[in-house]
Order: C-alpha cells, then structure tokens, then sequence
C-alpha cells in the first residue's frame, strides 16, 4: 500500500484525532476520574480507602437527596416549559411583523441571555429583596404593604422558577423564530387557498416544520436549567432552609462546603445519569431521530 | 481545486489544534493576574514577564512566585493597597523574584487550594483560613517556616511576633503560618444612634436585647424598617452568629475532646434559642435572617436596616468607605455578658499565610511571607490596611496612631482577642462547623423542626463528615 493511499484512507482520521484527543482529556478523562473517586471515600481529599457502592448507597438512603432531585425537576421543567411557551408565542408574534418593534422585542427578548448569568440575578435579588429591594419600594410608595419572597418556601421556589424561565425566554424566540423563518410561504399560502384557519396552519404546518428547532431548544433549556448552579445560589441559596436545593447547589455545597469529596463525585455521576435519560426521553417523546 | 483547498484548510487547523494541544500539556498554569504595581515602568515590566515567564518556577534566573490571596493588590481598598506597596518594595529589592497575585473568591479559596495540593499545581503561597487549618496540616500541603526562615531568626525577632497566633496550628513545634487580617468576631454599632437614643453600651445579654429593641424602629429619614440587630444564617459566605458567644460562654469550647460537636446538649439549645428569640419573642432581628449571607449583612447594615451587627472585626475600614452616613459612626462593641462580668468569648479568625509544600520556589516564596511581616510592611498592614499588628514593637511605635478616636476599634480588637478570644481547635478538623449552625438555625425556622432536633442533626452530620 503507497503512501498516497494510506493517506486517503486515514487522512479525516488523523484530521479528527487531535479534535478527539481534546474532547477525551476534558470530557472522558474526568468523567472516568470522578468514577473512580465516587467509590472511595475522599473527605477532605485525603484518601480514606476504597468504599465500594457506600457512597451511592448514602446517598440513595437521604432523603435530602431525593427532595433535591424532586425539586430540581420541578423548577427545571417549569422554567423550561414557561419559556419556550412564551418563546413560542413571541414567536410567532414577531414572525408576523417586521419593523423596529419587531426589532426591539427581539432586542429585548435576547438580553437575559446574552448578559451575565450572575449579573443578571443579582439584580433580581436586589429588586425582589425584603425591605431594601426596588419592588417593595414601589409598593411602599403606592400604599401597599411590601410583599415578603425570600423568607418564604413557595415564593422562592415560584420567583426561582420565573427568573430562570426569564433568562432563556429570548434564546428559545430566536430558536423558534428561526424555524418560523425556514418555512416554506408556498406552504402556508396553498393551506390558506385550501381553506385553512390561522390555528389549523398553526397546528398542521408551522409546529410541525419547526419541531426540531422547538426539540432542540428544549433539550438544551432543559439540560441548562437542570445544571444551573449559578441562579439559585445567587438567587436564594438554596433557601430558605432547603426549599430551593436545587441538585447542582447541593453537589457544589456537598465538595466545596463540606469537603465529601467521594460522595460528591458520586453524586455527579447520579447528576451525569439523569441528564443521560433527559435526553434520551426527550428525542424519544418526540419520536425524532436526530 | 476547491477540494483541495478545504483539505489544505483542514490540515493548517489540524495542525493549529495539535501545537494547542501540545503546549496546553507542557504548560504549568499561567497566572491571570498581575502584581498590580501601580507605576508605569513595573506595569511594563510586569506584562513582559507575564507573557513569557509568568508561571510557577524558575525561567531565566527569575523566580516566579504565584501567590492566592482574596486581596487585589490592584484593588483602591486599604488592605489591597497594602498589598500593592508591600509587593513593590519587594520586587525592588529583589529584582530576581517576581511576585505574582491571583485574586481569588475568599470562601472558596481553601477548598481550590486543597484540590490543587492534590492535583499538584497550588500556588507557592496560600492564604488559608483559619477553620481549615487543622485539615490543611492534616493533608501536609504546608511547608514549616523553620524550614524557610524562621530557622535564621533571633529570639528576640521570634519574641516580637510570638502569641496566640504565631503559635496557633504548631505540630511538633514547627509553625505553618504566619497570620494576617487577624480578624475577631464583635459588635458593629451605629454611634449616631447610640447617642441619638442616650443608649449606653450593654454589658449584659438582657440589657441588649433591651438596646436592640428601643432601636429597632422606622428610621424617620430613610423610612426603612430599621432593626436593632441584623442577624445572618445562611449557608453561604458563614460568620459566626450568637449563638457561638452564648455556647462559649457557658461550656468553653464548642467540640469535645475527640473533635466531636458539642452543641446538642441544654446549653446549645438555650443559645440556639436566645439566637431565634431575637426574631420570635423580641422582634429586633427580621425574619429575613434566616436566607441571608454574611455579606448581604453588611451591605444592609450599610444601607441602614440595622443598627447592630455582628461581623469580623476586620472589615471596619471597608464598611466605614461604604457607608452614607457619618463613617465615625461605625464602631465596635466586644460581646457582652450573661451576668455583666467581662465578655462572652468570642471567635478569632484570620488567615493564615504559608508556602505550599510542594512548591518548586520554597525559598523565594518564604522569603516573601517573611517580607509580608517585616516592620515596614507590618506599619502598612496598619496605618493602610486598618489591620492588627502582627509585631508588638510595630503596636508600640504606632503608639498615637491607635489613639486616634477613628482607630478605637483596633484597641478593641486587641482586648477583645486578649481577654475574650476563642482559637478554633486545629488538632482535629471541624471544617465547616458554622454552616451546621446555621442550618439548625434554618431548620427551627423554616422547617420547623425542635431547636434539640436541629442540634442534634447537625451535630451527627458534623460528626460524620469530620470523622470525630
């Protein structure tokens, strides 16, 4: 075999190796490394010998773990669903129009996600807080009495729930609004002749045709919201007490806080898992193959 | 052709990724920062050095020292400008040695530090808290000073600087650290207040309580709902609460001698509850309490919402920059007492300054950490800094500076460590031990559980997880 032919035939091989070598030493290597270290008890990262399962089987016996895993769901999946619904319907809204507010919305739209996560939040901690927040401040200057969110267990879960669902509002519009402008007009006009409603072409045309940006968009929100630390630790801490410990908050606090360095690893790996099976479900559920 | 060109293309990135690849894996990590000297020539000076010989180790005869510290020595606050000065008079008599500082967050700062030990690649210089010490002992990433230069010392140098804090951390009377930003857990207090009210300073727990409720009002100028004491219980960003003070004060020490929690128990549930009182039955701390951080405490006792705090002694300079009302206002108080004799013991905390064991520049490093105490930079950490001496003759020379009525809470300070100040043990870890506080706080609040339930889950987890 010449060396001409060699080439050809492993020439996108080599090409591509540096490329995986990278993706092996930043995704693969610690994603084994941390494997390995959710089997051994680890607190304060000295070495305490090889535990077996008993990192897992702890963290399967608390039931604080299981509250978080509940909660990081609940608040994953209604952030992720209260922003690509309106996503969706802002959409469809700019699709229709051209001109500077169709502009500006988008401009708008986009700025949660374009601007720093923690910047952002801060913000919303400084406007939503107690007696020094904006938004008391108005109330208080219009009579009425200041309202209390991050002393309360329902008000933090539900403002948590809205603040991230704010973040990505724009990004899933602009995903969708993208599709929205990938639809054939042929399409839609030749519906219109045969005699179909705004909501028919709606549900029988636009949502088809734009399902996998809507699938993709979800997927990602999904998986951003789930692993989002950055948002409830500025947000509300967790609080108050564990009302908002999200999975991502308890795994940081679990290494970082509490130094269960073996513990921590195996709940990154539980944590790994679960985004394993969302997205497993989700192309399922959509019966997409991407 | 166009084929061919794509392949040429694919090639040259190919190409441009392998050399990445390459010198990321040669690469020991390059610092982000640097020294932050102010004048023109060093800056210069500083970013050639960064580009090609910014990192740990020796290049070209110059030794690099990295160096973590929650300061910025580029930063316009007094101890960061400290910093600064003490950094360039440094590298100015030791032209060879090139200071490098990698500002880091101040809580997560010891964990990194512990992470990095064990990957290999910490700084040469860490800045560790005092509540890791025992667990940054236990792990040897510290290099005994003995070794570096207290080896060369005279007694009368070692006398200059020994006391609680010199020695604290020693194992078989070798010292690890050197403590700077030494820090004491007291009341801030609102002065104005204080003499707007014609309130005197309590000397019992009952009669603060009383103080604490006749502040604790809407202030007619602001219309905040002002608190007579801001309390924070949080798990983030953690300082010691009252509670710590009441336990103290009844039972000496807040672990057993085996290093176990020692707070689940009659005494604990009477100051866990005082603490809780303080919201439930007197009214002056808001419920707000139980989700805020230590650092959002100072921020609204700044704003106003409180006319007591409790908080590191420490940050006196900073608060007083932040402040809109009068600065002088801001004072110190040493806790008080159950029966008005003295004070409640109280937390002493600090950073503790060594060189990482596994430095490849012990020397240069050491050298710097003993420059960071010299006399001169010493009366830096003072007069610029707002900080406690480290030196008893730098105490004595600054004699007037202290008299100062602005600098009154330095001579606090000093009592208050003195004669009411609580070392955290270092012969076991307790890693954590006030984020368990809190949470028991968090759980009788929020969750309502009993205060000797909440006690005695966090003592459990606390016993868990730091093997006592």
């Amino acid at each position: 075999m010449n060396v001409k032919k060699l080439l050809h035939n492993y020439l996108g091989f080599l090409l591509t190796l540096p490329g995986m070598l990278l993706i092996i030493m930043i995704l693969v290597v610690p994603l084994f490394s941390t494997l390995y270290s959710s089997f051994f008890k680890l607190d304060h990262l000295q070495n305490g010998g090889y535990v077996g399962s008993a990192n897992y089987a702890s963290l399967f016996s608390d039931p604080a773990i299981w509250y978080s895993f509940g909660i990081t769901i609940l608040i994953t999946v209604a952030s992720a669903g209260i922003s690509m619904v309106l996503g969706l319907i802002f959409a469809l809204w700019i699709d229709r129009r051209t001109g500077m507010v169709a502009y500006l919305i988008q401009l708008i739209g986009l700025l949660p996600w374009v601007i720093s996560m923690m910047v952002g939040t801060v913000l919303w901690r400084w406007i939503l807080n107690g007696d020094t927040g904006l938004l008391n401040y108005f109330l208080r200057s219009l009579g009425f009495s200041p309202i209390i969110i991050f002393e309360s267990k329902t008000a933090s879960v539900v403002t948590l729930i809205i603040v991230m669902a704010w973040r990505t509002i724009g990004y899933s519009m602009v995903m969708i609004l993208a599709g929205l402008k990938g639809v054939d007009n042929g399409l839609l006009e030749a519906a219109r002749v045969d005699g179909a409603n705004t909501w028919q072409v709606l549900t029988h045309i636009k949502l088809p045709l734009i399902k996998t940006p809507i699938l993709l968009s979800t997927i990602v929100l999904t998986m951003s919201n789930f692993n989002n630390n950055t948002v409830p630790l500025i947000l509300t801490g967790g609080g108050p007490g564990t009302a908002t410990n999200v999975i991502s908050l308890e795994l940081y606090r679990m290494g970082f806080t509490y130094y269960k360095f073996g513990q921590a690893s195996a709940l990154s790996v539980l944590v790994f898992l679960v985004n394993i099976v969302f997205v497993v479900l989700y192309v399922r559920m959509i019966k997409y193959d991407i | 052709m166009q084929k061919r060109s794509k392949r040429w293309i694919a090639i040259i990135l190919t190409g441009i990724l392998s050399l990445n690849l390459l010198a990321g894996c040669s690469a020991k990590p390059v610092p982000s920062q640097d020294t932050g000297v102010s004048n023109k020539e060093s800056k210069e000076d500083a970013s050639s050095q960064t580009d090609s010989t910014a990192e740990s180790g020796q290049t070209d005869g110059e030794q690099v020292v990295r160096m973590w510290t929650f300061l910025d020595p580029a930063a316009a606050d007094g101890r960061g400008k400290a910093l600064g000065e003490i950094i360039q008079n440094f590298e100015t008599e030791n032209p060879n040695i090139k200071i490098v500082v990698e500002p880091q967050d101040w809580e997560q700062m010891t964990p990194k530090f512990f992470a990095a030990h064990a990957a290999g690649n910490a700084p040469d210089i860490i800045w560790c808290i005092m509540d890791e010490m025992g667990a940054a002992l236990d792990l040897g990433a510290l290099e005994p000073l003995e070794n570096l230069f207290l080896k060369d010392w005279s007694e009368e140098e070692i006398a200059d600087i020994d006391d609680s804090f010199f020695n604290f951390g020693t194992r078989d009377g070798l010292h690890y650290q050197i403590t700077h930003s030494r820090n004491y857990m007291a009341f801030y207090y609102r002065a104005d207040l204080f003499e707007e009210k014609g309130l005197s300073i309590p000397q019992t727990w009952d009669e603060f309580v009383e103080v604490c409720q006749a502040l604790t009002e809407v202030d007619p100028q602001t219309g905040i709902q002002r608190y007579g004491f801001g309390q924070a219980f949080n798990v983030d960003k953690v300082d010691p609460q009252i509670m710590t003070a009441r336990l103290l004060e009844k039972q000496g020490n807040l672990f057993t001698e085996e290093g176990k929690a020692n707070w689940a128990n009659e005494t604990g549930e009477e100051a866990l509850k005082f603490q809780l009182d303080c919201i439930t039955e007197y009214g002056i701390t808001p419920e707000a309490a139980v989700n805020l951080t230590g650092e959002e405490l100072f921020t609204e006792f700044a704003a106003g919402k409180y006319a007591i705090i409790s908080g590191g002694a420490v940050r006196v300079p900073t608060v007083r920059a932040d402040v809109p009302f009068d600065p002088g206002a801001v004072q110190l108080m040493l806790y008080p007492s159950t029966d008005g004799n003295g004070h409640a013991p109280s937390t002493i905390n600090g950073w503790c300054v060594g060189v990482w064991s596994g430095s490849q520049v012990k020397d240069a490093a050491g050298k710097f950490v003993e420059a960071l105490m010299s006399p001169e930079a010493d009366e830096l950490w003072v007069t610029e800094g707002g900080q406690l001496a480290i030196r008893k003759s730098t105490m004595e020379k600054l004699g007037d500076f202290y008299q100062n009525p602005d600098n009154k809470y330095l001579t606090i300070v000093a009592d208050g460590i003195t004669n009411a100040g609580w070392p955290q043990p270092t012969d076991y870890p307790i890693s954590s031990w006030k984020n368990d506080l809190n949470r028991a706080a968090q759980m009788v609040m929020v969750d309502g559980k009993s205060v000797s339930e909440a006690l005695s889950t966090v003592a459990g987890d606390f016993d868990t997880r730091n093997g006592g």
